[in-house]
């Protein structure tokens, strides 16, 4: 274990990322007390201080309702991780689940299963969510519906391929003479076995879900006002964004540092637990 | 090869009845009604009857799901319920002014990603190459929505050096007006020795290009940086060192050469996100390809407008990626198609 840790405490990328990802889930937690004007971020509306430029009160500034821009930044990480990581939870308990089946089952249920997938995988994600989120009515809800729509083939497929590998271990041989039902072995002896590679890809991942639901708010299919999602915050200043550069800027700026910081600790784990990538840095 | 090709074939159209289906059982449980939308707002109960009739509304979803695919073998994609326009020819009318975007975007992020994955994996854990993999992670990590405002921000007006949006400035379209043979700019303004318009047209691109160049930056300098430093440890490669074959002869010949492999996969990869990226793009730069197109269209319910674009990304998806396969065997000899 603390091999590990001294291994992951070489790698910059992944402090710098584990760093970023600290300080935004603490911001997302404290928001309540962090934001100088909680109402702000409710739908309260000052219109007589409408676009003021950052300064001491309003450190970045105020938009075109006078609302204070760092609170619903603030308030605005909040939503993020929440959407992020409930939309990456049901991701995970679909592609899992169908995974798991195609992959230790068999049959034509995994051909359809592994079929359905394809197809998923032949659309580009965003559009699909686009069009599906259009279906739905545009909302945040419906947003990360379509986000979870379009997001878990990858997963179902990943898992079938870690499944068919573990599928003929030992153990699983082992807890089948002691007579272990197939969903205990499933749930309990295989999917445990076959979670680092996928956490990993997960913590890439949370990072491009935020970012897609924030696009699909940017066109107009996530959040509605006033809520204070970071994509919609970047819509509402784009009228203005020219001659009032912080409206846009700021959000912009958040989602970008929470999406680089799960990729970067993502990308961090996944060169700690790749062998190969190792061996060529000891090499130096 | 060409059993092989053929199957690929046959698969993608299987592959594009599926999604057509998806996307027209979608179209169906849109909450507006497309004959609403094609009288407008002001209709009376009889002009959306009518319409009804005349968008075949009221024959069952069947009925009218095996009518567009009928439709589609005769290259009719149907009319647009907001402008009444065919869209299929809109799409086409449209799709040059995309293609010219993507490719210049798409060129440069992969040269640019190429040259800097290669340099970073000469020299591994170098400063230079911890900096080059923070930008291929940030590639891939920025709001592209987000980045083409800051782009405008600063080179169009604080700068002030390059134009904001457009393709093309509207005083020179008029006096120096490109005659569009092929749709793309560049192209047609080159061949007809449009020496003003081509500069325009070039300085026009910069920005958007840009914007949509990041991405594939970021995923092909990751990969080749990981799959040169994996190839540069080959028995080979130190072979052709110690026969003291010149340094950037082994990284050229020997080693990009085993390394080029996962790049043309993942280009059809980036070129599809690049392709939903004009979506979010293009509005920004008022640029008028499909993309502005598609995003007017969703957030109106326009779903004829919605069916056509998605078969349309669909197939151009099955195309990229058969292309990528096919261009792997070139590339590689030991990759056997059966």
């Amino acid at each position: 274990m603390r091999i590990w840790i001294r291994r992951a405490a070489r790698n910059p990328l992944l402090v710098a990322g584990a760093a970023g990802l600290v300080i935004f889930v603490v911001v997302a937690a404290l928001s309540d007390w962090i934001q100088p004007f909680p109402k702000d971020s409710q739908g309260a509306t000052h219109i007589e201080n409408a676009l003021r430029s950052p300064s001491g009160t309003h450190l970045f500034g105020t938009d075109v309702l006078g609302r204070d821009v760092f609170s619903l930044v603030v308030a605005g990480s909040r939503i993020s991780l929440v959407a992020g990581v409930s939309t990456a939870v049901g991701i995970l308990c679909i592609g899992l689940t169908l995974g798991l089946t195609a992959g230790f089952i068999g049959g034509w249920l995994s051909e359809l299963i592994m079929r359905i997938t394809d197809l998923f995988l032949s659309f580009p994600s965003l559009l699909l969510a686009m069009a599906i989120t259009a279906a739905l009515g545009p909302s945040l809800r419906n947003a990360m519906i379509a986000v979870a729509i379009t997001w878990w083939p990858s997963y179902c497929r990943l898992t079938r391929g870690e499944v068919l590998g573990l599928r003929e271990k030992e153990f699983v041989e082992s807890a089948r003479a002691i007579g272990a039902s197939t969903g205990r072995i499933m749930f309990r002896h295989v999917l445990p076995n076959c979670f680092a590679p996928i956490f990993v890809t997960m913590m890439l991942d949370v990072g491009l879900i935020i970012l897609t639901t924030s696009s699909l708010s940017f066109l107009g299919l996530g959040a509605q006002p006033p809520t204070p999602e970071w994509g919609l915050l970047v819509t509402t200043g784009r009228t203005q964004f020219l001659t009032h550069w912080w409206v846009t800027t700021f959000p912009g700026l958040a989602l970008f540092f929470v999406v680089l910081s799960f990729s970067l600790v993502g990308e961090g784990l996944r060169e700690l637990l790749d062998p190969k990538m190792r061996k060529a840095g000891k090499g130096k | 090869m060409r059993t092989y090709i053929l199957r690929r074939l046959g698969l993608a159209v299987l592959i594009l009845l599926g999604a057509s289906f998806v996307t027209f059982l979608l179209t169906r449980i849109i909450p507006s009604d497309p004959a609403m939308l094609w009288v407008g707002r002001f209709a009376t109960p009889q002009q959306i009857e009518a319409a009804r009739e005349r968008l075949g509304l009221n024959h069952p979803w069947y009925v009218q799901y095996t009518r567009y695919i009928g439709g589609l073998f005769r290259g009719d994609l149907g009319v647009s319920v907001r402008t009444h326009k065919p869209v299929g020819r809109e799409l086409l009318a449209r799709l040059p002014a995309s293609l010219e975007l993507i490719a210049v975007g798409m060129a440069v992020g992969l040269i640019a990603g190429i040259v800097l994955g290669c340099l970073a994996a000469a020299r591994p854990h170098s400063l230079f190459d911890q900096v080059t993999r923070f930008l291929s992670v940030g590639g891939v990590a920025l709001p592209q929505f987000w980045f083409a405002m800051i782009l405008q921000l600063i080179f169009g007006r604080i700068l002030g050096i390059l134009p904001l949006a457009g393709r093309m400035d509207l005083r020179l379209e008029l006096s120096y007006p490109v005659h569009s043979v092929s749709g793309f700019y560049l192209i047609d303004a080159l061949m007809s020795g449009n020496w003003v318009a081509l500069q325009d047209v070039f300085l026009h691109l910069i920005l958007p290009a840009a914007t949509l160049a990041a991405y594939p930056i970021g995923m092909s300098a990751r990969l080749v940086r990981a799959k040169m430093i994996e190839v540069l440890n080959e028995d080979y490669i130190r072979t052709a060192r110690a026969f003291g074959v010149h340094d950037l002869r082994v990284f050229t010949r020997h080693a990009l050469r085993n390394a080029i492999g996962p790049v043309v996969t993942l280009s059809a990869i980036s070129l599809v996100y690049t392709l939903v990226g004009t979506f979010l793009v293009e509005s920004i730069f008022a640029w008028p390809g499909i993309g502005s197109y598609t995003a007017q269209a969703i957030l109106s319910n326009d779903v004829s407008v919605i069916l056509g674009v998605t078969l349309l990304v669909a197939s151009m998806t099955v195309v990229f990626n058969l292309a990528a396969d096919l261009g792997l065997a070139l590339l590689d000899p030991r990759i056997r198609l059966e």
